[in-house]
């Protein structure tokens, strides 16, 4: 492969993808962190541009990339999730409800703080579940391990959250 | 209740993926020319076939062990199961067409035909999720003689414990169907109290479920004997997913390992581990259906997952006496439902 259409090849993986990725980063960092988590995940993307998949895998590699600088940026300090998410919201950087059925601010709020009380595990697979809408095939390929695993988890984290959701709903 | 899913999809903060804060082109330019000197992408230094393996194949190794534990261990670890999966081993013998004709294969093929062929015995079935705080296990034990079958759950760990009501038992004697509460025993006289019994956990569907055992072990694929009358091989979610389709005796527990209700057709390349012990009657001693994730040095899950699904088969061809329970009362059907 020439540097010639190396660049031709990163440029379409970048327009491609960095859509999904800022929208993946700004849905687990604050606004400031988001731009360091898309630049790291391309720049990854740029020195090992020979293990990008081809097609729509290069996503799900995308993903896998952005899930560890993610973890790292929060690991280095970043505040805890649901504050990142109330920044971000406070910002004016989320986007709007999809449609006029979307829960309200409370209910988005009871929704977060359950999702928080799971482990992180859990929490990052519901995410790339209902957030990303990812498959459990595609998940496997995010989180490098295998479909079955998947759907034994997302069952249980499902689970977890439906009674996270049930005890917030009626606290005794 | 709503789908927690649903809830979540509805909590994400960011639904409009256009939208954006950046300045994507001067992204892209930093990190093109600015790298471009000395962080040149590394073009072919890496051939596909060393690239990371995105979906390893699940692990064996776990499940070997668990099956190499032996019966009394299985026993303590899951208690004890199994009801429809044998109650018919009297029925005909499904037709049988090995996945592989190498003699390992048939050698399993015919000691699936053999405990199939066994017309009493005891056989327990445990399903087991491991995995972090996930322990958990569901067993029910089966003794059968003829037709006549007793049917209980007998041990259920971690989530199951709240969910399987663990002191029922089924018995079907000369066809007639009865039922306790772990208390009392209740009658049930209605055709439908098969299904019923299913419906409520019971696996008692015993023809379909005999058969099962016979079709997963016969589309099983690569067979290996790894020691002397023990055998390993693989199956697809998918085949095994078709094995239970039919049948909820079966289905109550391969649902478990296939990941439960939540889908479908992604799971259908996923290999399904098999692992066989034959006995010295040549019939199936115990056989070990599951697979193992293990979680990898990258990918920051801290916690392996097992699913497996045990059954052990015990005292084949050997008198079992299904007693009819006295002073049963009779119970309507829509009350057992409840």
């Amino acid at each position: 492969m020439t540097n010639q259409s190396s660049d031709l090849r990163f440029h379409e993986i970048f327009h491609t993808n960095v859509g999904a990725i800022e929208a993946y980063a700004r849905r687990r960092l604050p606004a400031d962190h988001v731009s360091d988590a898309v630049s790291e995940t391309f720049l990854v993307a740029w020195r090992r541009l020979d293990d990008v998949p081809d097609g729509a895998e290069a996503r799900l590699w995308l993903f896998g990339i952005a899930r560890r600088i993610v973890a790292n940026l929060r690991r280095s300090g970043v505040r805890a999730e649901r504050l990142h998410l109330k920044l971000v919201q406070e910002h004016g950087v989320a986007s709007q409800p999809a449609s006029p059925d979307d829960a309200s601010a409370h209910q988005r709020d009871r929704v977060i703080d359950a999702l928080a009380t799971l482990s992180e595990d859990d929490q990052e697979l519901l995410r790339l579940l209902a957030w990303e809408e990812l498959s459990h095939a595609d998940i496997s390929t995010v989180l490098e391990c295998s479909v079955n695993a998947v759907g034994v988890r997302a069952h249980r984290a499902r689970q977890r959250l439906a009674d996270a959701l049930s005890t917030e709903s009626d606290p005794r | 209740m709503t789908d927690p899913i649903d809830l979540l999809r509805s909590a994400n903060p960011v639904t409009d993926t256009d939208k954006t804060t950046l300045n994507h082109d001067q992204m892209l330019r930093a990190i093109t020319r600015d790298n471009a000197a000395h962080l040149a992408p590394a073009v072919e230094a890496t051939p596909a076939a060393d690239r990371p393996v995105f979906s390893p194949p699940p692990s064996r190794e776990a499940v070997s062990a668990e099956v190499s534990r032996g019966p009394r261990t299985r026993r303590v670890l899951a208690g004890v199961a199994a009801a429809g999966l044998v109650g018919a081993m009297g029925f005909g013998v499904a037709s049988l067409i090995p996945a592989s004709s190498t003699p390992a294969a048939a050698a399993m093929v015919n000691a699936a035909t053999a405990t199939e062929a066994a017309d009493s015995g005891t056989v327990m079935l445990t399903f087991s999720l491991e995995g972090g705080t996930d322990a958990e296990s569901l067993s029910l034990f089966t003794r059968f003689d003829g037709d006549d079958l007793s049917a209980s759950f007998a041990g259920a760990q971690g989530p199951f414990a709240s969910e399987v009501p663990t002191g029922l038992e089924a018995r079907i004697v000369d066809g007639e169907i009865f039922a306790s509460d772990g208390q009392s025993w209740y009658h049930v006289d209605d055709p439908r109290a098969r299904t019923a019994l299913e419906l409520a956990g019971f696996p008692i569907n015993v023809g379909d479920a005999a058969a099962a055992v016979s079709e997963i072990v016969t589309a099983t694929d690569g067979v290996v004997e790894v020691e002397p009358g023990r055998f390993t091989g693989t199956v697809t979610a998918a085949e095994l997913r078709e094995v239970a389709a039919d049948n909820p005796s079966v289905s109550v527990f391969t649902d478990q390992i296939l990941g439960s209700t939540i889908s479908g057709s992604e799971f259908d390349d996923e290999e399904i581990s098999i692992d066989m012990r034959v006995d010295e009657n040549g019939a199936i001693d115990v056989i070990s259906v599951g697979t193992v994730a293990q979680a990898s040095e990258t990918n920051g899950l801290d916690e392996d997952v097992s699913g497996t699904l045990v059954i052990d088969f015990e005292d084949l061809g050997s008198e079992q006496v299904i007693e009819r329970p006295a002073d049963a009362q009779p119970l309507d059907l829509t009350e057992l439902a409840d």
